[in-house]
């Protein structure tokens, strides 16, 4: 009976809690808690042995270098900032500087081939009408928005007044003289197609004189035996 | 402002590098002991250092978020044992997909207990069928150097709570296990 009242106590005992005055008397004087106590240390023995497998499994020998290196492969957004700010930083002054250079750069001089002349290209009147019809009329849309002020009359323009045509400076004579050629209706084809090289200037049309093309007189001959065919 | 606004990545990566070197010193005060809480579920070094790995590699990715960087022994163990228990059952599951037909269940006699290895896996069985408070407090206490003091700043709860949860858990295995040694030869 006292056994039984004492052997939580007991066990609790086993675990660790201290016993009780009355209970520590009994289990020095019962062999049966005595016994009972003792299958309970063994059971903790053996609990704690198998727990000390735990305390003293140790990791291999690279394990920390090797979780490092895991850590490493799997950083994070943030650790990869690290990089990507100077990166980032770096591609945008690349851009910025790509973007800004061509402003920056000095205004191209006046061309050095290229000069504007002032070129009049007459316009054909036709047949019974005068110059001012030949005018351009324009569109509906230019003639409405130049009412409002918006745009000039083409008629107003500089380049009405006077039409610019840019001309590379060692054609400019032969333009020149094409011009000349239209407006006087003898179209000077050999101006037209020049090339000149090497800053060579033509200041004859002779020059562009081109050599006539000579065409070899053909010799009609009779095939033989087909006089007979021709015939019938 | 404008100094500010200047300075900012610069602050940010210093910040960082900051992190990287104070997460490397916490990565060397702890990786035992990721790898013995682990290991106290797994019971297999290569599953445990695996497991260690990503707990790390997580820790890594929310360091920055973890505010009370003293707390990150505690923190940790929490991953950790939450990435082993996970681990375990998977395991569970797919041995007992495998083993369906073959394995049978460990019957408690004589020819079982014949050896300490096998003493201990019953033990180890014992202390998985525990509820996961009780089977923690059980391995954080049996990792070397670990007093209930320590248990409780790695767990955050009072030391009276470790001391109750830890004498609930040993009660219980006891109980479960004394057949064990019922038939063995007294010490």
């Amino acid at each position: 009976m006292a056994c039984q009242r004492f052997a939580a106590a007991i066990r609790a005992h086993a675990l660790g809690a201290p016993l009780a005055g009355e209970a520590a008397v009994h289990l020095t004087a019962c062999p049966v808690c005595q016994a009972a106590f003792d299958v309970e240390s063994r059971v903790l023995a053996t609990i704690n042995e198998a727990l000390t497998d735990v305390a003293s499994a140790t990791p291999s020998l690279h394990f920390e270098s090797r979780v490092r290196a895991h850590v490493e492969v799997a950083a994070p957004r943030w650790a990869l900032r690290r990089w990507l700010i100077p990166s980032a930083a770096a591609a945008l002054a690349l851009l910025a500087v790509a973007l800004l250079v061509p402003r920056w750069a000095p205004e191209p001089s006046a061309p050095r081939e290229i000069a504007s002349i002032p070129v009049e290209v007459p316009r054909i009147p036709a047949a019974g009408s005068t110059i001012e019809d030949a005018k351009p009329a324009g569109t509906e849309l230019t003639k409405r928005r130049a009412r409002r002020g918006h745009v000039r009359p083409a008629s107003e323009s500089r380049a009405a007044a006077a039409p610019e045509v840019l001309v590379p400076e060692r054609e400019r004579a032969a333009v020149g003289r094409l011009a000349a050629s239209l407006r006087t209706g003898r179209p000077d084809v050999v101006s037209m197609l020049m090339r000149l090289r090497g800053g060579d200037t033509v200041s004859d049309t002779q020059a562009l004189t081109i050599a006539p093309l000579r065409i070899d007189p053909v010799v009609i001959s009779e095939i033989p035996g087909t006089a007979a065919i021709l015939d019938k | 402002m404008h100094e500010w606004v200047g300075r900012w990545p610069d602050s940010l990566v210093s910040d960082d590098a900051d992190l990287e070197r104070e997460f490397e010193a916490r990565l060397r005060d702890s990786s035992r002991l990721a790898f013995s809480i682990a290991y106290g579920v797994l019971r297999n070094r290569a599953d445990a250092e695996e497991v260690a790995q990503d707990a790390f590699a997580r820790a890594f990715g929310r360091f920055r978020q973890l505010r009370e960087r003293e707390a990150f022994r505690s923190w940790l163990t929490r991953m950790t044992w939450r990435l082993a228990i996970d681990r375990w059952r998977a395991d569970q599951r797919r041995t007992a997909r495998e083993d369906k037909a073959a394995a049978e269940p460990v019957s408690p006699n004589t020819e079982d207990v014949a050896s300490a290895r096998e003493r201990s896996a019953h033990v180890w069985m014992a202390i998985e069928k525990l509820p996961e408070k009780l089977r923690l407090v059980v391995v954080l206490s049996a990792i070397e150097g670990h007093d209930m003091r320590e248990v409780a700043t790695l767990l955050g709860l009072p030391e009276g709570t470790v001391k109750s949860r830890l004498f609930t858990a040993r009660k219980t295995l006891a109980e479960n296990l004394r057949w064990l040694v019922s038939d063995l030869p007294p010490r």
